[in-house]
């Protein structure tokens, strides 16, 4: 098991009310396994994985990742741990707007040492088909190459889990497919994906479905994906 | 991919941002490096002109001097020509002349050839008592000039008293209460007071002056004389009172000749005067400058702490609105695994690098004012005298560590946002 959640609970103040984002989630995934949580807007999806990230603390239960818990560690070392075992992608891409597709894919190379980081992060640009945009800025890229360089970003420094928040939400159908795809493949290739999106192409993509509404998982859905098919 | 890179990569994607950090850093650097080229130009141009006006003093001095010397060596001297049987010591003594001589000598030294003495006085005087006021004075009988006749007829240094009137010393006015125009008896004869002289703090302040002639009378000193003043002396000779005592003694032999003042310490000091008068220039000189290095160190000391807390303040906020602009990017370097220590290290390495540069700029950029503005003297090399090595690490380290201060606030609040409220914002 990759991935283990048990009871996460989280909620926040709003006004004079508190408002129960996450209640007592609980989910295991595997290596291999693509899981998208599907949900409207407002029901604790983005809230949840920025728990799962290891960047937003639960008020109760735990996050296991490949045996341990992120915040049992320091800040310091639960930076480390997001270093070494999980990648980001957002909707937003949130490339840094001043580096070129080089250096964003490079960035997480800030906080950990890879060796061959280079050849790593032009292998990477060129499975993407973005050999000819090295050095452009995200401004000089189209929505769909801003995603690729996020997702390349992600991949990086080869993470065991990939958590992604709307991926495909400000792509069209093409970029969200090339999007999906690379998720497909990396799951196939023995990490796990942690998707959450209301896109229900993203959703046809993922192995498993689970809906979350008020803070709470709906029961799971089975889907066929044919994975590195 | 290093923080470096990131850092410059930043800069120079934000060049406003960069530029107002730099020349915030500039603005601090160069206001003081150049206070200090310029207070250092004003020491360097306070010790040439000292050392000028030394050399000036010296030589003015020495020539103020000797002019001194030539205009009181040709002013001349005065001299009194003594009876045969006068006692030097008693009247060094007592400053009163006893002894007697015709008062034709007056008429054979203004006949003769004698080119050394001027302005002839034959005078009679006496303290005597005065019964009418009950009081004693000296009395002084003088009449007037006598022409030296082989000569051209100078203007006379001192009158003639005339008949009937009285000319009253300091004291003696003042103790009887004395005025121009008072009628006075002295031993049953009348005089006419004309003039009272002011203080003079010599014996002349307890004397009376009448006309020689009657002064004669009073005194029983008929056709007889106490003494010859003769005014305004003079000769080309070193020791010329020997000289003149030689040319008198030929044409009134017995007769004695002394110095009345003591002109060669009046020299002497008009000499330690000028020479004085220098040195105090000199000294005012330096008092002057001294002054103006302080006046312009004082304004230096409230002017550049008050423009290097204006910089710093104005660092502190552009990089408060750097932190403010990159909240994503420092969600997004934070949620990849950097470190909140590395994100403090983004901007304070940021600052670090705009001070050095700022530090080098700055320095020249000062170091160029004290250049132009430090008026150095022509013979001084500015561009060698006001080089201060000490000065541009002093740039080195202080700028640096302004805008690393300035930034500090910044930097931590960038290290302690919290990513997940950046994120979930974003």
């Amino acid at each position: 098991m990759l991935l283990e959640l048990r009871e996460l609970s989280k909620s926040f103040k709003s006004g004079s009310k508190r408002v129960q984002a996450v209640n007592g989630i609980s989910l295991t995934v595997d290596s291999g396994e693509f899981v998208a949580i599907k949900g409207p807007s407002g029901c604790g999806k983005s809230t949840l994985l920025l728990m799962v990230g290891g960047l937003l603390s639960p008020e109760s239960g735990k996050v296991i990742i490949e045996g341990t818990d992120p915040y049992q560690l320091s800040n310091d070392q639960r930076a480390r741990f997001r270093s070494t075992h999980l990648g980001f992608v957002f909707q937003q891409f949130h490339l840094v707007p001043y580096l070129s597709v080089l250096d964003n894919v490079l960035t997480p190379a800030l906080a950990t040492n890879l060796p061959h980081a280079k050849e790593r992060a032009r292998e990477l640009i060129s499975h993407f088909g973005l050999e000819d945009r090295l050095q452009h800025t995200p401004a000089e890229l189209s929505t769909g190459e801003k995603q690729r360089v996020a997702l390349a970003r992600a991949l990086f420094h080869q993470p065991k889990v990939l958590l992604a928040d709307e991926p495909t939400g400000n792509l069209d159908s093409e970029n969200s497919e090339i999007v999906l795809n690379a998720l497909r493949q990396f799951a196939g290739d023995g990490g796990c994906v942690l998707m959450v999106t209301h896109d229900d192409q993203a959703v046809n993509s993922a192995q498993r479905v689970l809906g979350i509404q008020a803070g709470c998982l709906t029961p799971e859905t089975e889907t066929e994906v044919l994975m590195n098919s | 991919m290093s923080l470096f890179r990131l850092i410059i990569q930043e800069m120079q994607h934000r060049k406003m941002n960069f530029l107002l950090g730099l020349s915030s850093v500039v603005i601090a650097v160069t206001c003081l490096i150049a206070a200090l080229t310029l207070l250092q130009a004003d020491e360097i141009q306070t010790a040439f002109i000292l050392e000028k006006k030394a050399e000036e003093v010296q030589e003015a001095g020495a020539q103020l001097e000797d002019a001194m010397r030539k205009i009181t060596k040709g002013l001349g001297f005065n001299i009194l020509i003594l009876p045969a049987n006068q006692d030097l010591n008693d009247f060094h003594l007592n400053g009163i002349v006893s002894g007697t001589m015709p008062e034709e000598n007056v008429k054979i030294l203004a006949e003769s050839k004698i080119v050394t003495v001027n302005h002839l006085l034959p005078m009679v005087a006496k303290k005597i008592s005065w019964p009418e006021k009950n009081c004693e004075v000296i009395l002084t009988g003088t009449r007037g000039e006598v022409p030296i006749l082989h000569r051209a007829l100078k203007k006379p240094l001192q009158q003639q008293v005339p008949r009937g009137t009285m000319i009253a010393g300091f004291q003696i006015q003042k103790k009887l209460g004395l005025k121009p125009g008072d009628e006075v008896q002295l031993k049953g004869k009348k005089f006419k007071v004309t003039l009272c002289y002011p203080e003079r703090g010599t014996a002349d302040d307890s004397t009376v002056w009448v006309n020689l002639e009657e002064a004669q009378e009073l005194l029983g000193m008929q056709n007889l004389v106490n003494a010859i003043l003769a005014l305004e002396c003079n000769c080309e000779t070193e020791d010329r009172v020997a000289q003149i005592r030689n040319d008198v003694s030929k044409i009134l032999p017995g007769t004695q000749v002394i110095e009345r003042g003591p002109p060669a310490l009046a020299r002497a000091e008009a000499r330690n005067q000028a020479h004085a008068s220098a040195v105090a220039s000199l000294e005012q000189e330096k008092t002057n400058r001294v002054q103006m290095i302080k006046r312009h160190a004082d304004f230096a000391a409230v002017l550049v702490p008050l423009v290097v807390l204006g910089c710093g303040a104005w660092i502190g906020f552009l990089s408060l609105e750097n932190v403010r602009r990159r909240a994503t990017e420092i969600g997004v370097l934070r949620a990849i695994g950097v470190r909140s220590t590395q994100v403090f290290g983004i901007f304070i390495i940021k600052a670090f690098v705009i001070g050095v540069i700022g530090a080098l700029i700055g320095y020249f950029l000062g170091y160029a004012i004290g250049i132009v503005w430090g008026n150095l003297p022509a013979s001084v090399n500015p561009e060698e005298a006001l080089f201060s090595a000490r000065w541009l690490l002093l740039s080195l380290i202080f700028a640096p560590v302004l805008a690393s201060l300035s930034s500090w606030i910044p930097a931590l609040l960038a290290a302690r946002q919290d990513p997940a409220t950046i994120l979930q914002e974003g």
